[in-house]
């Protein structure tokens, strides 16, 4: 879930600069990937906001669209702690990809740095020992605000600047349908700000499906919070309704003919 | 009493050819299930590198792709690392074969319900094939992956994209339910996990059955594919 | 209909009868279309080669910038014959493969116009640059040449045979193949037997097999044509958004010729179901005369 969360606000936020004109920005379009990457997003995200960014770049606000991952950042420390860090978290390290004019990118196989993986990703260090990045990921919600909880002030701001991608991820995905709605909503602002258009489909505690749309209407992404096993069945339930409707009507049919035989054998 | 009969034998030569009829089109309908699927497989076979989007068609206002050149019979240089190249949602970028379970199948990048029409659909959120990490495709049962059940430990995979082919060995298969996320879920080992549903007479099951395929080649392009 | 058994009986073999007769008319109209000469034909008919033409001209003059070869070097050299030829050529390689034939390559017939047209392009090029004309130089003529016999072939490949030869397709397609030629004569000789069974099972009554399969053919024949002609007045083979024209022109002309053929074969069965049901009923109806009159008493 966090995953097309993070989804829609990168590519809501990469194709956002794309409707507002040309600006001089401060920070490049690299900037910009690498804080996406930085806060979880998933990279087909990331790549189908390149794709709507590239087919007019320069023309983007890229520090508002900055501004509006930031939001969704603290968004999401809000809904785990109540409150935002005091300093901003440190974005990832430069593993940059090309991109082709046709939308297509290259990534080098040997060291790929999906955001998914958080491999890469250079956070701040907190000043104390916390608990292993794993062990994190693999609490409950409650667990999560409880251990958070448990920190000072310093070491719980500490800690929140160092929550690697995959660590956010994972809250987003247990927030409760309610929660997610609050977060999901900067994004849903955010792409009619960016033209593009996000439409939720379902939001439960579970999952959330979601659709990503350019400003022409056209389908840019799908997709759910995180993993999902696909409905890949046919149905042919109404199709064998059919047929046992016809089968039916042709024993009503035939038990007709009956009653017609017999009536005419006992009056004969 | 004479007309009465004469009554009763128009109403059952009237009714008889009915009864046929509905008959004959109860059996129909069943058993053109399976010739339908298998037309529509080769049709998508044939026509894959041709067809192109009919927005009057899909309603989900899907626009699919050109997809770039996808070679099944690349004879040039190749290299064990190279660039993946990350296609766009919706665009073909590979095709699957098994020989030896008589599979083959146009691969999609993501999934929609007019993708998996046309073809297997791998999850937009796992890796490329070429990429460390596990990639994930799935495709109807009735139609792309009807021999899916036939792979057995072993049994070579072969995924030929534009960058690149990758050759993958059967490990493992796989049953699961619905609600199991074990095996799609982004995972930092690299392999090839392909499902479907369970064959089940109604069309949709909630168990879904696949492989485990671990990499045994990887052969990057060098210098594309292009003349 | 003497008897439930018998009523019962016929009623099973009538619609097996509907389904022998259905697959008398597919049968006869795969076998029209699966032969080399009938999608050569076609693709006559369809006007294939104008489209190829246009279209090889179309990606000759876009390539130009790239590779310096200018469009006119290629379209001379593809006249219409030329075109049919690779057409035609492509036709019998899939054929061959449905035959039988595993082991067989889809190749371009040389094309000496082209070659020398080739050549002299790149001749020119070397002299005006004063380029060597070493192992390179003809290494890339070579390639240009195979690249150009490629795209002709990719283009000409019109009912994408050689894309059926790798996805395996042919192969399966070879296996029913030799059983296409006598399939109608197969499916024929099921409906009579079909119908012998009705006799069968109407001996004391044998012109009641007649209604029996005078209705399964006009029924058979309905089955067939109410499709048929949805299919044929909707286009619904146009909906196949096919990308190069002389594919979609192909395969929407073979899907509608077939349909065509389809529907005349059912057309043809349900006159004779109606024939064979108006038969019947004017048997009958001198039967019941017959039998109202040898039996004075109870006309009264």
């Amino acid at each position: 879930m966090k995953n097309k969360l993070l989804t829609a606000a990168a590519v809501s936020v990469i194709a956002f600069m794309s409707t507002v004109g040309m600006t001089a920005n401060a920070a490049s379009i690299d900037d910009l990937v690498a804080k996406a990457r930085a806060y979880g997003i998933p990279e087909s995200a990331i790549q189908s906001g390149l794709n709507q960014y590239y087919q007019a770049p320069g023309t983007y606000d890229i520090d508002l669209a900055m501004e509006y991952l930031d939001q969704y950042h603290d968004e999401i420390l809000a809904e785990l702690v109540g409150q935002t860090p005091t300093s901003e978290p440190a974005t990832e390290s430069d593993k940059t990809e090309s991109s082709s004019s046709s939308g297509g990118s290259q990534e080098t196989a040997s060291d790929s740095t999906q955001a998914s993986s958080g491999n890469s990703q250079t956070t701040t260090s907190p000043t104390f020992e916390r608990v292993d990045k794993d062990d994190f990921i693999n609490m409950s919600l409650e667990e999560k605000q409880n251990y958070i909880a448990s920190l000072d002030e310093q070491q719980r701001d500490d800690f929140l600047n160092s929550l690697s991608a995959e660590e956010l991820k994972s809250v987003v995905k247990q927030l409760p349908a309610n929660d997610k709605a609050g977060v999901i909503d900067k994004f849903v602002q955010a792409g009619g700000a960016l033209g593009v258009n996000v439409t939720i489909d379902e939001i439960t505690d579970d999952n959330f499906s979601m659709e990503m749309r350019d400003n022409e209407g056209n389908l840019i992404d799908k997709g759910s919070l995180g993993a999902v096993v696909e409905d890949t069945g046919i149905s042919y339930r109404k199709l064998y309704l059919i047929s046992a409707s016809c089968i039916a009507a042709a024993a009503a049919g035939i038990f007709f003919v009956f009653r017609k035989y017999f009536s005419k054998k006992k009056a004969g | 009493m004479e007309k009465k009969s004469g009554e009763k034998n128009r109403a059952i030569y009237i009714v008889t050819p009915f009864i046929v009829l509905l008959i004959s089109m109860a059996v129909l309908i069943v058993a053109a299930i399976k010739p339908y699927n298998k037309l529509s497989v080769y049709l998508n076979l044939a026509f894959m590198d041709e067809f192109r989007n009919n927005p009057n068609n899909d309603d989900n206002g899907l626009v699919i792709p050109t997809p770039n050149e996808i070679n099944t019979n690349y004879s040039g240089e190749t290299s064990e690392n190279g660039e993946v190249v990350r296609p766009n949602f919706g665009e073909q970028f590979a095709v699957l074969r098994c020989e030896s379970a008589d599979l083959t199948a146009p691969v999609y990048w993501g999934g929609d319900r007019e993708l998996f029409k046309r073809g297997a659909c791998q999850a937009s959120y796992s890796k490329l094939p070429g990429l460390d990490g596990r990639a994930v495709i799935s495709a109807h049962e009735d139609t792309f992956f009807n021999n899916l059940s036939k792979l057995k430990v072993g049994d070579e995979i072969i995924v030929n994209t534009s960058y690149g082919e990758f050759t993958y060995t059967v490990s493992e298969t796989i049953i699961f339910e619905k609600q199991n996320k074990k095996y799609v879920n982004p995972s930092d080992t690299s392999e090839l996990i392909l499902y479907t549903c369970k064959k089940d007479i109604l069309g949709e099951a909630d168990e879904r059955i696949g492989v485990i395929c671990t990499p045994k080649e990887s052969k990057f392009y060098i210098g594309g594919t292009e003349e | 209909m003497k008897s439930i058994k018998s009523y019962i009986s016929s009623l099973i073999l009538s619609v097996l009868l509907v389904f022998a007769v259905l697959g008398t008319s597919a049968a006869i109209a795969v076998k029209k279309y699966a032969s080399p000469d009938a999608l050569k034909e076609l693709s006559i008919k369809n006007g294939v080669v104008q489209q190829i033409k246009s279209q090889l001209a179309d990606y000759y003059s876009d390539r130009y910038n790239a590779t310096g070869i200018p469009a006119e070097t290629y379209t001379e050299a593809f006249t219409d014959e030329y075109i049919q030829q690779v057409v035609e050529s492509y036709i019998d390689t899939g054929f061959e493969c449905i035959n039988g034939n595993k082991n067989i390559e889809f190749s371009v017939p040389v094309n000496s116009e082209l070659q020398s047209n080739m050549n002299a392009v790149f001749e020119e090029y070397a002299e005006s640059k004063n380029y060597e004309k070493d192992d390179f130089f003809y290494l890339k003529l070579d390639e240009s040449m195979y690249a150009a016999y490629k795209k002709v072939g990719e283009y000409c490949d019109v009912y994408k045979l050689e894309t059926m030869y790798n996805s395996n397709i042919l192969e399966k397609v070879s296996k029913i193949y030799p059983y296409i030629d006598n399939l109608p004569i197969d499916a024929a000789a099921v409906c009579i037997a079909m119908i012998l069974l009705l006799l069968l099972v109407n001996l004391r009554a044998r012109s009641d097999a007649l209604y029996w399969a005078g209705i399964s053919s006009f029924l058979a024949g309905v089955i067939g044509v109410v499709p048929g002609i949805f299919l044929t007045i909707t286009r619904y083979f146009d909906s196949f958004t096919i990308k190069q024209p002389q594919v979609f022109t192909s395969f929407t002309g073979l899907m509608y010729d077939a349909v065509k053929s389809f529907i005349i074969c059912e057309t043809v069965f349900i006159a004779v179901g109606i024939v064979a049901t108006v038969v019947y009923m004017i048997i009958r109806g001198r039967k019941n005369d017959e039998i109202n009159s040898s039996r004075p008493e109870m006309a009264e």
